[in-house]
């Protein structure tokens, strides 16, 4: 049994999805964004954003006043670039979080 | 953009080159006094202001060009100031532009405008406002004109309809390149 069990648990480490996830780049950044009121502001952001060759999608939360960017394989953003990237469209990005997608 | 309200007929097409700057051409015309502009205009964000449920902007809006009338012409200049608040329920304007076309015309004029969001869309979906404007000619006889209107946004187009108390039909609409 214990046998058994070692072998799940290294199975489950060296599987793909544990694999990816262990590289993972933080590849999605989630900006919350001031200022940002009405869908000509939503159209400016993705405008500017989706410029960018690193860029894989864009979404835009109105009510959560947030910009959702998913990167493109290894391709990476810092948050300085993303926040003059916000300043550019016109607006104020005042936090930004990273996390995996997928 | 266009905006259409009784004899008043006006094109602007602007280029922002950056976040705080646009240039383009002005063309107006009143059907009423044959008066036609046209003219190269900048507009200038001055100031912006991002707040976590609203933002407000001062604009500067100018322009140089030609006018004429049926009898004469003239060299013509403009400048006004726009300001606005808005959050996801509200909205407010004031503009004014003086304009001084030599002896075409010579003019100021003022925009107050007040406006709510009956429902609240979001991102992609559409938006409509209901907004009441009063616009202030002093130079005029019959100088207040008010003009309820309904404000539609989708995606990147702007559309408003409205009709004055007096009758003048409007119809103004904007895309965003």
């Amino acid at each position: 049994m214990t046998r058994f069990l070692l072998a799940l648990l290294a199975a489950l480490t060296l599987s793909p999805a544990s694999f990816a996830a262990q590289n993972c780049t933080q590849n999605q950044m989630v900006l919350e964004v001031d200022g940002m009121v009405c869908d000509f502001c939503t159209q400016s952001v993705k405008k500017v954003l989706e410029r960018e060759d690193g860029v894989a999608n864009v979404t835009i939360d109105l009510g959560k006043k947030t910009v959702t960017m998913v990167m493109k394989d290894n391709s990476v953003m810092d948050d300085a670039y993303a926040t003059e990237l916000i300043r550019q469209a016109g607006y104020k990005a005042t936090s930004i979080t990273r996390s995996c997608k997928g | 953009m266009t905006e259409n309200q009784g004899a008043e007929h006006n094109l602007d097409v602007i280029y922002t080159l950056t976040p705080h700057f646009g240039m383009g051409v002005h063309v107006a015309t009143d059907t009423d006094d044959d008066i036609t502009h046209i003219a190269l205009a900048a507009n200038g964000l001055l100031w912006r202001g991002n707040y976590p449920d609203a933002q407000a902007n001062i604009f500067l809006l100018s322009g140089v060009g030609y006018s004429e009338d049926d009898h004469t012409s003239s060299a013509l200049a403009y400048a006004g100031i726009e300001t606005d608040w808005e959050n996801r329920r509200f909205y407010t304007q004031y503009q004014n532009r003086y304009l001084y076309a030599g002896d075409v015309e010579k003019n100021f004029e003022q925009k107050v405008r007040l406006g709510v969001a009956p429902y609240i869309g979001e991102a992609g979906e559409l938006h409509t406002w209901l907004i009441f404007q009063a616009d202030h000619t002093p130079e005029e006889k019959e100088n207040i004109t008010l003009t309820p209107l309904v404000r539609m946004f989708y995606t990147t187009h702007l559309m408003e309809i409205g009709s004055s108390l007096d009758g003048d039909f409007l119809f103004n609409y904007t895309y965003q390149f």
